[in-house]
């Protein structure tokens, strides 16, 4: 296999990962520092280390020490300019006494300081570039399992199967690519469980995803994991995955010890030397000093003679001076001389991995006899076995050197003397210590340093470890792409049934939540958005138009007390409406606020068809099936919104058109204004509605959703000779506000009653009871502060929504819908203003541009104030 | 003639059309025969916005869904008739069945809900967000073959059968016709 690094071709071999593959080829230095820009080489080789972040395919900070290599993926290092071998900013590390622990905060304090610096600093600050356009491979799944057991070694597999024998469902989740844990690269832990690992792969109730780590352990034994290619489709998939019992048998890794220079390249940990070496065959080095406690470096000492590495020297961390090298490891310099080699194994602490159990509200305790921190006090449902919990953990203490320079962290290059500085300065609790110094904070999330951090504090404070506490774990560790949190970018879009025939005539849509509205019809002119509103409103006002409604909210109300839960509901009455007739309805809430307006038609004795605002249907279902509780009321609701196709056909040649398709009596006399009809339409059965939202003679038709895209293309075809033309959501804006209609929630708010928005007729009082009868009561006597007014300017302009009204050189109010009104040649609108103000024929004055203009109040619709076009 | 939801995305899928109890209906997209072992192999995705739903508030005679206290679905074959007191939902809703092995591995990529057998055994159904929309799920296995009916509310159709679809693609998932959903029922 190949694949690119810095535009230059690699050859893998089948089952690298890129940084094996960089390793085998030679490539010793894999990123920059954070701070620093020190050359950093591999580490831990597992993934848990900062130091092999790159840019992959074009995504930042990718973990190639565990990244399989596919064949032509390019590879390039960050955080180095112009490259990894020379980066001009690694100048840095020689002013390091400018830049003491925490001089960020100290240094930017004026704000004249920190204007000079910031682009300088941002350009220097980060990791990594963030991809210009986003991948979109990332995939979410779900899964649920009885026990879910995190970790794939011996301890981890032991739990699964025994789960499984029990007859439950399991998931094992493994970040390797490939079960056995450290008995993969260990020599000494046993022999690869083989027998173990076939059993588990042929259990048809364990399902393994590998390649993937739990990132967090939510409430309720939700765990959050991420699945590395899932499938070749898929970069990245988050799995949401639900069990009774989570089992944490993560293991324990293994962390770096303190002594100068001990981040330069070719310094590494025992284990990742064991990995490179057993995993991918490769041996880290020729000339191998070991340093650390004798817990494990006898085991260490023999897998290098096997893979002929040569041992130059056994040492105690104590006993180093420095590590010398510029760049790469050259030699290690002791008290008693220099022993010249190029590797240092470092044999560190081993942490147990028990963070999960932290997330979950479990308490981690420093144990003495360990000389770690286990997990102690678990959460329910929640198990740790293995390492995890410590089982064959048992770490010899470590002196430090605090008065030198040895790094701590390596993400952000915190030192040992960083954190004695700060811990001098004040900041003594191992929390406070953490956000001051940013210890325990970078990419690995305290993996690496953590356990150090706590020892130079616990020196430093002269407290323990275990009275000096842990920092807390909070979920995503390690860190996840945002890309996989957000997922497939899929967002749900409603189509109206006539979609397409508005995509055919050329409609330029809009978004309302998550329907699709044509806004207006560009159709195949080039003229641009007035000039298309103000054809489709000549069209509906002169001759005839179709409009899309079926975004309207539509209930199925049946029943023989449908008229007593609407009356119970709405302030209208509706239990005296006569079959055939429609009534405008207007809802209100317990404090007699409006919430919500549409029709209510009586199809039958004990059948009303019921609409709603677009955007309030769920509500106002809610809203009916709540006041319908415990009344023992004959009433079956049924949501019927997407079942109908709606148009309004409407202006002064509808009826013609209409009549060409139906044989029901289109007359006024027969079907006149607020009325309604069930009737066949081109042999489609239709609700047909006599109602006038836009003021002209109209019909509001409902139809089966199947036929609706093809009475739709009927009606446009049978208008062609009297000119019909599809009209937009903005001209139906248009044509509505000269008709005075108000839209609930553009033109009343949080505050509003009928009264107040010249409502007062939709109310009746005398009705028994109703949904806020006693506050409207009230309402409708008393003296309201504010009442909403139509307006008609004397000058040019329209004002924007929320234009300010004044009076007398004082505010006094605020425009809430506006328009050019081609029937009034003048800009005319609705504003809510003070009572005093709201007489017919007052002046006031609306902000538009920042210049006051003259306009005159209304209480009046604009166009046609007596309805007689309704009626025709 | 009566169009589903999904009738555009068919058209353009390339889609042989036919007539069924007034419906314009895809027969097929590739071969029924290819469809049908497409099935029994891995997954396929059937548009069934045709069949007759009726929602009740008492539980009819026969087979129904119940989904709530009081709340009842019925679905049937178009030309039967509706059961007393219902009210035709027939076009309200959107309908897929989703059906073959692999079916559970899709629907687990789409929805939070456990469609395991043990949780959701042949016959049962629940209701959940489904590609983001609320979605009624109908398990009924076709035979050995597991089987899922799923709807939607009818606007959002388009939307979530695109969403399968892509969840689907790595199982190979593919539309199926009228003709390959009936040598199902045979």
């Amino acid at each position: 296999m190949k694949f690119h690094f810095r535009g230059k071709p690699i050859e893998a071999k089948l089952g690298d990962t890129i940084a094996a593959a960089l390793y085998r080829n030679g490539q010793r230095i894999f990123s920059r520092s954070f701070k620093y820009h020190r050359p950093r080489g591999l580490l831990c080789v597992s993934g848990r280390c900062p130091n092999c972040l790159m840019n992959v395919d074009g995504v930042p900070n990718v973990r190639t020490c565990i990244t399989p290599v596919r064949e032509g993926m390019r590879v390039k290092a960050q955080n180095a300019f112009p490259s990894l071998e020379t980066d001009f900013l690694s100048v840095t590390q020689r002013f390091d006494w400018l830049m003491p622990v925490g001089w960020y905060y100290k240094t930017f304090t004026h704000p004249a300081m920190w204007h000079a610096a910031e682009s300088t600093i941002r350009k220097a600050a980060g990791l990594g570039e963030v991809l210009p356009t986003p991948r979109t491979e990332y995939e979410h799944a779900w899964m649920h399992a009885d026990t879910a057991v995190i970790g794939g070694g011996w301890s981890g597999m032991q739990a699964a199967l025994a789960a499984a024998d029990r007859g439950e469902q399991v998931v094992l989740v493994d970040d390797q690519t490939a079960l056995g844990g450290e008995t993969r690269y260990r020599k000494r832990a046993g022999e690869i469980p083989a027998g173990l690992i076939r059993t588990i792969h042929a259990a048809a109730n364990v399902k393994i995803l590998q390649s993937s780590y739990c990132f967090g352990l939510y409430e309720g034994n939700l765990l959050g994991v991420l699945q590395h290619s899932p499938h070749p489709g898929a970069a990245e998939r988050l799995v949401h995955l639900r069990a009774r019992h989570t089992v944490v048998a993560a293991g324990a890794y293994e962390t770096p010890l303190l002594f100068p220079n001990n981040d330069l390249c070719g310094v590494m940990l025992s284990t990742g030397v064991q990995r490179l070496l057993r995993l991918y065959d490769i041996p880290a080095g020729k000339r191998a000093v070991i340093v650390g406690g004798p817990e494990r470096t006898a085991e260490v000492c023999s897998d290098l003679r096997e893979a002929g590495i040569d041992i130059i020297g056994l040492l105690d961390p104590a006993q180093i001076v420095a590590v010398i090298g510029s760049g790469s490891v050259r030699g290690v310099r002791t008290r008693s001389g220099s022993l010249p080699c190029d590797l240092v194994v470092v044999c560190g602490p081993r942490i147990p991995d028990a963070g999960l159990v932290a997330q979950a509200g479990g308490k981690i305790e420093w144990s003495d006899a360990h000389r770690a921190f286990l997990p102690k006090a678990l959460p329910t449902d929640v198990s740790v076995v293995g390492d995890a919990a410590g089982e064959t953990v048992g770490n010899t203490s470590v002196s430090l050197p605090t008065s030198k320079r040895a790094f701590v962290c390596l993400c952000t290059d915190v030192s040992s003397k960083d954190l004695c500085d700060g811990v001098a300065e004040g900041f003594d609790q191992i929390e406070t210590l953490k956000r001051y110094t940013t210890v325990t904070m970078g990419p690995c999330q305290g993996r690496m340093c953590q356990l150090s951090a706590i020892e130079v504090c616990a020196h430093e404070t002269g407290r323990s470890a275990g009275q000096t506490g842990v920092t807390t774990s909070r979920p995503p560790n390690p860190g996840v792409t945002l890309g996989v949190l957000a997922g497939p970018r899929h967002h749900p879009i409603r189509r109206t049934p006539m979609h397409y025939a508005h995509e055919t005539l050329g409609a330029v849509w809009m978004d309302m939540s998550d329907w699709k509205r044509p806004r207006y019809y560009e159709g195949s002119s080039s003229a641009g958005e007035k000039e298309c509103v103000l054809r489709e409103y000549r069209a509906v006002r002169e001759s005839v138009g179709l409009i899309d409604v079926s975004t309207l909210g539509k209930l199925d109300v049946r029943g023989h007390d449908s008229g007593k839960l609407l009356d119970k509901v709405y302030t209208h009455r509706f239990s005296d409406l006569r079959p055939g007739r429609v009534r405008y309805a207007l809802m209100c809430d317990d404090g007699g606020i409006v919430l919500d307006d549409g029709t209510i038609s009586r199809l039958g004795d004990d059948r009303y068809f019921v609409t709603t605002t677009s955007g309030n249907l769920d509500f106002v279902h809610q809203w009916l099936d709540w006041h319908l509780i415990g009344t023992g009321w004959d009433v079956h609701i049924v949501n019927v919104t997407a079942g109908y196709g709606a148009m309004n056909l409407a202006g002064p040649k509808s009826r013609d058109v209409l009549g060409k398709l139906t044989d029901c009596d289109l007359s006024s006399h027969a079907f006149p204004y607020m009325a309604c009809r069930e009737a066949q339409v081109n042999r489609i059965p239709v609700v047909l509605l006599r109602i006038g939202f836009v003021g002209e003679t109209g019909w509001e038709i409902h139809c089966p959703a199947e036929a609706a895209e093809e009475l739709w293309q009927v009606l446009m075809e049978e208008g062609r000779e009297f000119g019909i033309r599809p009209f937009g959501v903005e001209a139906q804006r248009l044509l509505r506000l000269e008709k005075r209609h108000i839209i609930v929630g553009v033109d009343t708010d949080a505050l509003t009653n009928p009264y107040e928005a010249d409502m007062g007729w939709a109310v009746k009082l005398e009705k028994d009871s109703f949904v806020g009868k006693v506050l409207l009561s009230h309402a409708g006597k008393e003296q309201s502060r504010e009442r909403l007014i139509g307006f008609v300017l004397q000058g040019p302009g329209v004002p924007p929504d929320g234009a300010a009204v004044v009076v007398d050189g004082r505010p006094a109010g605020r425009v809430t819908s506006s328009r050019y009104s081609p029937a009034k040649m003048a800009g005319v609108g609705l504003a809510w203003v003070q009572v005093s103000k709201a007489c017919e024929g007052a002046s006031i004055e609306v902000r538009i541009d920042g210049k006051l203009v003259q306009a005159t109040v209304t209480m009046r619709p604009f166009y046609d104030p007596e309805g007689a076009r309704l009626r025709q | 003639m009566k169009r589903s939801a999904l009738f555009h995305l068919h058209q353009r899928a390339g889609a042989t059309f036919v007539e069924y109890h007034g419906w314009e209906l895809p027969a097929f997209f590739a071969s029924p025969q290819q469809e049908r072992s497409q099935v029994r192999e891995s997954v396929g995705l059937a548009d069934l916005s045709h069949l007759a739903k009726f929602d009740l508030k008492v539980k009819p005679e026969g087979h129904c869904w119940s989904l709530g206290a009081d709340h009842y679905l019925v679905i049937t074959e178009p030309r039967l008739d509706p059961p007393p007191g219902a009210t035709d939902v027939t076009s309200v809703y959107t309908s897929f069945r989703l059906a073959g092995p692999r079916t559970r591995d899709v629907l687990n990529k789409l929805t939070s809900l456990n469609v395991a057998d043990a949780a959701l055994p042949n016959r049962s159904c629940a209701q959940s967000s489904l590609a983001h929309v609320h979605t009624i799920v109908l398990r009924e296995d076709m035979g050995s073959i597991p089987a899922f009916h799923l709807l939607v509310s009818r606007e959002y159709g388009e939307s979530v059968w695109e969403a399968i679809v892509h969840a689907g693609n790595e199982f190979h998932l593919c539309p199926l016709g009228l003709e390959a959903v009936q040598l199902f029922r045979d």
